[in-house]
């Protein structure tokens, strides 16, 4: 196991070598400049401005000769400077990352937790009223656009009825907790403050939910089936033989398999969290890498988008990494090599 | 003898199904004393499982007992609810279920799964459970048991399985144990050791077995009592002697008739003169690369050794061997579906061994497979129509009327009503899809058919036909075969010459008379030994 992590994460740097060359190369490839965003529309008809910045940012120098400054840079752990917020891309990143990884990953919680829970109880009442309902939840979950459903939850629950909190991380005139961990629920439970907690939470809960629902309704069916399919297993029977009540067999038998193929949907769905962050950050305001990311890419800041990229990357190896390991775990007859 | 322990009386069983209710099992009766062996034996779709089944008040979700009574130890079990049920499963009744590869849970030890008996009958906890399932563990014969204690099924071997499932079974000293084929899915000689134990253990404890198989001379060796089922009906019962050595019911004949033993003639007449050789395979070796240890360190397994053999022109040459014998890889090798890592290959008098391309395009259509299981190896979603005629599609053989015709010609050639063109195989019987492989084989005329363990998955009297059939086909079409078998009885029937393999080493070759009348090697007769032959070991 420890010979597979090292080796999975010595490969770690190539991947990413094949990211950054990608998205360097693609985000160039977009025939429009991005001066504007440098030096602000009104210094475009400035020649000695245009100049000027067009060579403190390395934009005289060739395509290939940029590409190589900007490797040898991220060799030292330097992202390059954003052109939109004149700080290190890195310095962006790291305030903006924590933002983001909280609301996936209360995002993660909420769909494998009520996704087991609904595929447990929609299997069990299978051909039941319950178990419509929750399949035709789960559909609508992993088919209707996020957007939409952000767009419809702000419109009736906070325009129309007025119980969920206004878009953005804590209410207005509301100070951030000391930084420590960066998420505004944990660092405002360090600092003792319950209610910057409860506001903190209370923003965070429908953006993580509406990013949950594609996962959530997948987690569903794919439970529900795997329940239905391992409690028609042989060995179920064999437990049931030994005297084990129906109940006792599924929570000591069938529950562990049915739920063990969430762990690699889980791993999958990394990727889709972080792309959906884009759209629910942009609906909810708030601020993480996804609009980080709409911003950059708006303005061509060109270190800002590779970044990006960098980071999601990262995360995504990351987490398919972490699925392998943990279905090592669970899973005896699986043999990581 | 004593008061019955266990009365079934009249018992029906239905399932509901798309097409209306199905009867398994129609007003069956049988009667087990206390510490009497009663054997259940039946073909596929007897209804024999149906019926333990409903003894232990298992059914799948979709059955139901639609008449007659279960009378254990003098208390109706139709009539408990599903709570008294759970205090008579494992405690008083205990089940070996069939498969060893899937009644295990392959997510948790198996001593947990033991130890699990003991728990949820609050026989004991924690500490003392294990304790208690590490010595059954010792009981059923696995060494190093308080090591084997905390590993996972895939960790041990189908036969330990089994004795795992025979640990769980007894754990609490059941009155009855019911053990559903419990050595279908093994070697013979396992088989026997395992059936020894399982003989013995009972014996011990007093309990009395229901004993369901598909062999009925393994019936007749291991039971006092044989109750012959087909189609959801008890046909024949009686002692095991007399259904065994003179049997009333017409089925009961035809199902003796048809097993194969030892005793069985050549179904096949020698060739001939001296045919000359269509395949030569001169130490033949194949290698695979496994990962071992905490390293992973690459070391070469040896799965097929200096296999040395030829296959005359029109002959039947047998290879029977144990899993793991090395059996299947040296078909595989043979069909080239596998590259040797040393050795030899040659069809009719040509090195075969390195060719590809066109060359093994033109070999394919002159070697051809059918594989063990029918129903894995027909897709289900091609016509019976399109599998037969997929060869020759492929290798472009006339104009598709021409191809049409030929399937129908070759359904027939297998006994086969042409009609069944039009079929998807799930519409057919293990039977009738095995002759669909057949035909399948046959579809490009080739020279040499490997059979992998073509009959094995077959009830007796299916299995009987279909070796009729490729006797009959070797006599019209000069066929050459390459029979694989584990079953010896089977081998002896059909083959010309036989191999005998273990440890991918060719042990011993002969004539079936030679060499079943006289085994020279240990292990050889330790294979003829193992085999059941209807009668009870002498005491």
């Amino acid at each position: 196991m420890l010979r597979f992590t090292l080796r999975r994460l010595a490969l770690i740097p190539l991947l990413l070598w094949g990211i950054v060359t990608i998205a360097f190369f693609l985000s160039r490839s977009v025939s429009s400049n991005p001066l504007v965003t440098i030096v602000g529309e009104r210094n475009l008809g400035n020649p000695d401005v245009v100049a000027a910045a067009t060579r403190r940012w390395g934009l005289d120098k060739s395509l290939p000769e940029q590409y190589w400054v900007y490797l040898s840079n991220l060799v030292h752990g330097d992202l390059g400077t954003s052109f939109r917020t004149k700080s290190p891309v890195l310095d962006d990143l790291g305030a903006r990352l924590p933002a983001t990884l909280e609301l996936a990953f209360t995002a993660l919680v909420i769909a494998v937790v009520l996704g087991t829970l609904g595929g447990v109880v929609a299997a069990r009442n299978k051909g039941r009223a319950a178990d419509g309902v929750l399949r035709v939840a789960a559909l609508a979950g992993s088919s209707l656009p996020v957007f939409w459903v952000g767009l419809i939850f702000l419109f009736v629950f906070y325009a129309t009825l007025g119980i969920a909190p206004s878009p953005g991380r804590l209410s207005a005139r509301v100070i951030p907790p000391p930084d420590v961990t960066g998420f505004y629920t944990v660092d405002s439970l360090l600092a003792g403050d319950w209610p910057l907690f409860t506001d903190a939470f209370a923003h965070l809960l429908m953006p993580a939910f509406i990013m949950s629902l594609a996962l959530l309704g997948t987690v569903i069916r794919l439970v529900r089936s795997q329940m239905l399919e391992e409690q028609g297993a042989d060995y179920v029977r064999t437990a049931r033989a030994k005297g084990m009540a129906r109940g006792q067999v599924l929570n000591r038998h069938v529950l562990k398999n049915a739920i063990t193929p969430v762990v690699t949907l889980i791993g999958v769905s990394v990727g889709l969290l972080i792309m959906g962050a884009v759209l629910i950050e942009t609906i909810f305001s708030w601020n993480g890498i996804g609009t980080y990311a709409v911003e950059s890419s708006r303005g061509l800041d060109f270190p800002a988008i590779t970044g990006v990229c960098l980071v999601g990357g990262v995360l995504f190896l990351l987490g398919n990494l972490l699925t392998d390991i943990a279905y090592a775990t669970i899973d005896p007859r699986v043999r990581l090599s | 003898m004593t008061d019955a322990l266990l009365e079934v009386r009249d018992l029906s069983v239905a399932f509901r199904t798309d097409r209306g209710d199905v009867e398994a099992v129609s007003g069956a009766s049988l009667t087990v004393h206390a510490g009497q062996t009663v054997a259940v034996v039946g073909e596929s779709g007897s209804g024999k499982s149906t019926l333990t089944a409903a003894v232990n008040r298992l059914l799948a979700p979709n059955g139901r007992v639609t008449g007659g009574s279960v009378t254990f130890d003098g208390v109706d079990l139709l009539a408990r609810s599903e709570k008294q049920m759970n205090g008579v499963r494992g405690k008083r009744i205990g089940l070996v279920p069939q498969d060893p590869m899937s009644n295990l849970n392959p997510l948790r030890s198996v001593g947990s799964q033991i130890a699990e008996v003991f728990t949820v009958h609050r026989e004991a906890r924690g500490r003392e459970a294990k304790k208690k399932a590490t010595e059954l563990l010792e009981r059923v014969g696995i060494a190093d048991a308080g090591r084997r204690y905390a590993q996972y099924p895939h960790e041990f071997s189908g036969g330990m399985r089994q004795r795992v499932l025979i640990a769980m079974g007894l754990a609490l000293r059941p009155q009855l144990l019911i053990a559903d084929e419990p050595t279908s899915a093994l070697d013979v000689t396992v088989q026997k050791t395992v059936l020894d134990q399982l003989a013995e253990l009972t014996a011990t404890m007093g309990t009395a077995v229901l004993l369901v198989t598909h062999d009925l001379a393994l019936a007749a060796e291991r039971a006092d009592h044989v109750v012959v089922m087909r189609k959801g009906r008890v046909v024949e019962e009686g002692s095991a002697r007399t259904v065994l050595t003179s049997p009333t019911a017409d089925y009961t004949r035809l199902l003796i008739s048809a097993a194969p033993s030892l005793a069985t003639s050549s179904m096949v007449t020698p060739p001939e003169g001296t045919p000359e050789p269509i395949i030569e395979v001169t130490g033949l070796r194949k290698d695979y690369p496994v990962r071992t240890g905490a390293l992973g360190r690459r070391t070469p397994f040896t799965a097929a050794d200096d296999v040395t053999f030829t296959i005359p022109r029109g002959t039947t040459v047998g290879i029977v061997g144990e899993s793991g014998s090395g059996k299947s890889t040296v078909a595989k090798m043979v069909l080239k579906l596998e590259q040797p890592t040393a050795g030899e290959l040659a069809f009719e008098g040509t090195s075969v061994t390195g060719i590809g391309g066109k060359e093994l395009f033109a070999f394919r259509r002159r070697v051809q497979p059918v594989f063990q299981n029918p129903y894995a190896a027909l897709d289900s979603r091609y016509t019976v129509g399109d599998a037969v005629r997929e060869p020759l599609d492929v290798h472009e053989v006339g104009t598709p009327a021409q191809r049409r015709a030929k399937v129908a010609e070759l359904l027939q050639q297998v006994a086969l009503d042409p009609e069944l063109a039009r079929r998807y195989p799930h519409e057919l019987s293990g039977g009738q899809r095995q002759r669909v492989a057949i035909a399948r084989a046959l579809a490009l005329d080739p020279d040499v058919v490997v059979l992998d363990e073509a009959v094995s998955a077959l009830d007796v009297l299916v299995q009987a036909q279909i070796l009729e059939l490729l006797v009959s086909l070797q006599q019209r079409l000069g066929l050459s075969f390459l029979f694989i078998s584990h079953d010896l009885a089977v081998v002896r029937m059909i083959c010309h010459v036989v191999h005998v393999m273990k440890g991918g080493r060719i042990l011993e070759s002969g004539s079936p008379a030679e060499l079943f009348d006289h085994p020279q090697h240990a292990y050889t007769q330790a294979l003829l030994a193992a085999i059941p032959v209807g009668e009870a070991a002498p005491a």
